[in-house]
């Protein structure tokens, strides 16, 4: 149990740029996610926290101690690995115990400390099972009650998950959760699933490009995206481009739309304007209030009904609503209005 | 309706896909066993009549009672024994260093590993015999530098023909142990090193026993090739020191006693079967749990 803190952490491999600059603190007990597209960088920096890659630039800092020289097996982190990662040759008791042995943990304490880890996993009574003996999401719990034996002073996961199917892997990111809180240990967790990232996470690391993009808790990162590729990679967005006429927005194709002011200082450099499909307010008929459309698609997804309207601008809007009933539906071609609290449409540079 | 025929059709192409092979070792295998033990069953009378019409189990006596012949096979399962050993003690390094590469890096070791065998046995064992000589480069360099102050003889000993055997046989090893230590998934060793293993306690705990059907795989085969291997022997070896493959040319070929090599061949194709499918039940009792 540690905080960790990573200062301008950069990994170059060749001519390549894998992580460039990262700067990171994770208070005691965190649970911080690493979200982001495939080769961003996610799994390089959490090798780095781990030892097995060696930074090429920067620190890394447990519980306000330089580690960044240490060899893997001298820092005391547990890893879980997408692919389970145990030892094929041992029971799971023999698994649990080859951390413990490898740490010199007095033999007397060993039996005690299995058990309660697999406990912890709820999985007592699987000690002489086999690793393929067991199912993929048993076998990852295996991994965990390994790694949580050596009571660490973090936990490193990357992409757990993503070997198993998609009820399991939705009730695992929840036990992980639990778990973590109940052992309060500070905690990477990997993934490329921003709900998984959404549901597990106290905050969430927005990665792309070996940069990062944006930290903050799951709600405001979706609520307050901060740049463009944040409100186009985290959920669906609207991104209408254009540029600010005073206080008012005006897209390439010459539409006003409602928006908040700015909460950067605007150059008169192309700005986009981002709006969640789920914040917009869809009218039928051609009335007063809100910008006049026509309904070019209508899409039911699950509980949503999904409409595309294409303004009188030509700019196309992403609108979501729940279906409540068969009488609200609007008809493809169908003349609408749309319109939105102006708070729910950023501007962003 | 569809189906059935469609499936028969499937089975009957797999028939004709092991046909040719089993037609093959039938005859060449199986019925040259047969006639091997027919011809071992014989009499023999040495100088004038030669191969008799007899039925007898003389030959089989012959070898067994003679401490002469016992003490040929004892060397040669030796021979087989060191040569295996070696191969594995220079193979594993080698191997695990060809599991690790990728691309164009490994496809050269690779091909150096392989290379050995591109060379006839013979050709290959007359550069080890210019080598192990006593007047031989290994011996020359040795004493140039000082290391020794009279060559030691490798020529017609034990010794030369195990160096040999190990140079020719080492690439059977390498592969086997290559394809098992590159079914280990790499997190493996994340993991070990990641729970607080080093390098040591990985090795004998996680690689060695996870290449273990490698090492089992790869001993059978360079042990059974090395029992019966007969050029290097027959060169480096000499008459001095005949092993059971030299013996049976020798009865065969030389003497002519076609009835006692037959059976010299027979005792030596029971001894193989049974020490290799003891050393595979244990290893495989081992890796039962592994696999
Ligand atoms: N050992 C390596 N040698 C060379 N390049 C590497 C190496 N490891 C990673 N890279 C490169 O670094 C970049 C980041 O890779 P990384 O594995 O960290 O991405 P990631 O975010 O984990 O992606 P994914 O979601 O696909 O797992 C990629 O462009 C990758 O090709
Ligand atoms: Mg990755």
């Amino acid at each position: 149990m540690s905080t960790l803190k990573l200062q301008s952490l950069g990994k170059v491999f060749g001519n390549t740029a894998a992580v460039e600059k990262i700067d990171l603190e994770v208070g005691e007990g965190e649970m911080v996610a690493f979200l982001g597209p495939s080769g961003c960088g996610k799994t390089t920096t959490l090798r780095m926290v781990a030892g097995f890659v060696e930074p090429s630039s920067g620190s890394i800092l447990v519980g306000g101690k330089d580690i960044t020289r240490l060899p893997p097996n001298r820092r005391n982190m547990g890893m879980v690995f997408q692919s389970y990662a145990l030892f094929p040759h041992m029971n799971v008791s023999e698994n649990v115990a080859f951390g413990l042995k490898a740490r010199h943990v007095p033999k007397g304490e060993i039996a005690g400390r299995i058990t309660a880890a697999l406990e912890l996993v709820g999985l007592s009574g699987y000690e002489a099972r086999y690793p393929k003996e067991l199912s993929g999401g048993q076998q990852q719990r295996v991994a965990l009650a390994r790694v949580l034996a050596l009571r660490p002073q973090l936990l490193l996961f990357d992409e757990p998950l993503s070997n198993l199917d998609a009820k399991l892997r939705v009730q695992m990111r929840h036990e992980i959760r639990t778990l973590q809180q109940e052992v309060g240990i500070t905690s990477l967790f990997v993934t490329h699933d921003q709900e998984e990232a959404m549901t597990i996470a106290d905050r969430i690391v927005v990665m792309n490009k070996g940069r990062i993009e944006q930290v903050g808790p799951p709600a405001e990162i979706y609520d307050n995206p901060r740049t463009r590729f944040v409100a186009d990679f985290i959920g669906a967005a609207n991104l209408v481009e254009g540029r600010l006429e005073g206080d008012v927005f005006q897209s390439a194709r010459g539409a006003r739309l409602d928006c908040a002011p700015p909460d950067f200082a605007p150059t008169g450099a192309p700005v986009v304007l981002s709006i969640r499909p789920e914040k917009i307010e869809i009218l039928p008929g051609a009335g007063e209030g809100g910008t006049p459309g026509t309904v070019m698609r209508a899409t039911k997804l699950g509980g949503l009904i999904e409409y595309v309207v294409e303004l009188a601008s030509g700019d196309t809007i992403l609108v979501q609503k729940q279906d409540r009933s068969p009488a609200d539906h609007l008809r493809v071609g169908e003349p609408v209005r749309v319109s939105w609290n102006t708070n729910d449409a950023r501007l962003l540079p | 309706m569809t189906a059935a025929p469609r499936r028969e059709r499937r089975d009957w192409t797999q028939v004709l896909l092991v046909l040719p092979n089993t037609v093959w070792l039938l005859l060449f295998m199986v019925g040259a066993l047969f006639f091997l033990f027919l011809m071992s069953l014989r009499g023999y009378e040495p100088g004038g009549r030669g191969m008799l019409d007899t039925w007898e189990l003389s030959n089989y006596w012959a070898f067994i009672s003679d401490p002469f012949y016992l003490k040929i096979l004892g060397r040669s399962l030796l021979m087989a024994l060191w040569v295996t050993i070696g191969c594995l003690i220079l193979g594993f390094p080698l191997a695990y260093a060809l599991s690790r590469l990728r691309g164009m890096k490994r496809a050269l070791l690779y091909f150096a590993v392989l290379v050995p065998l591109l060379t006839s046995a013979v050709i290959r064992t007359f550069g080890w015999m210019i080598l192990l000589s006593n007047k031989g480069f290994v011996n020359q360099t040795l004493m140039s530098i000082g290391l020794i102050d009279s060559p030691i003889p490798m020529m017609y000993r034990m010794t030369g023909i195990i160096i040999a055997l190990i140079q020719v046989l080492l690439p059977f090893m390498v592969l086997a142990l290559d394809a098992a230590l590159l079914n280990i998934d790499r997190q493996i060793y994340d993991a070990a090193r990641n729970l607080g293993a080093g390098r040591v306690r990985i090795f004998f705990r996680v690689t060695l026993p996870l290449a273990l059907p490698g090492i089992v795989s790869g001993s059978i085969l360079v042990f059974t090739l090395a029992i019966s291997a007969f050029v290097t022997p027959a060169l480096v070896g000499g008459p001095r020191i005949p092993v059971m493959a030299t013996l049976i040319y020798q009865q065969g070929i030389a003497l002519l006693n076609w009835p006692l090599g037959a059976a010299i061949s027979l005792v030596m194709l029971v001894v193989l079967v049974v020490i290799l499918s003891a050393l595979m039940s244990i290893a495989s009792r081992a890796m039962r749990r592994a696999s």
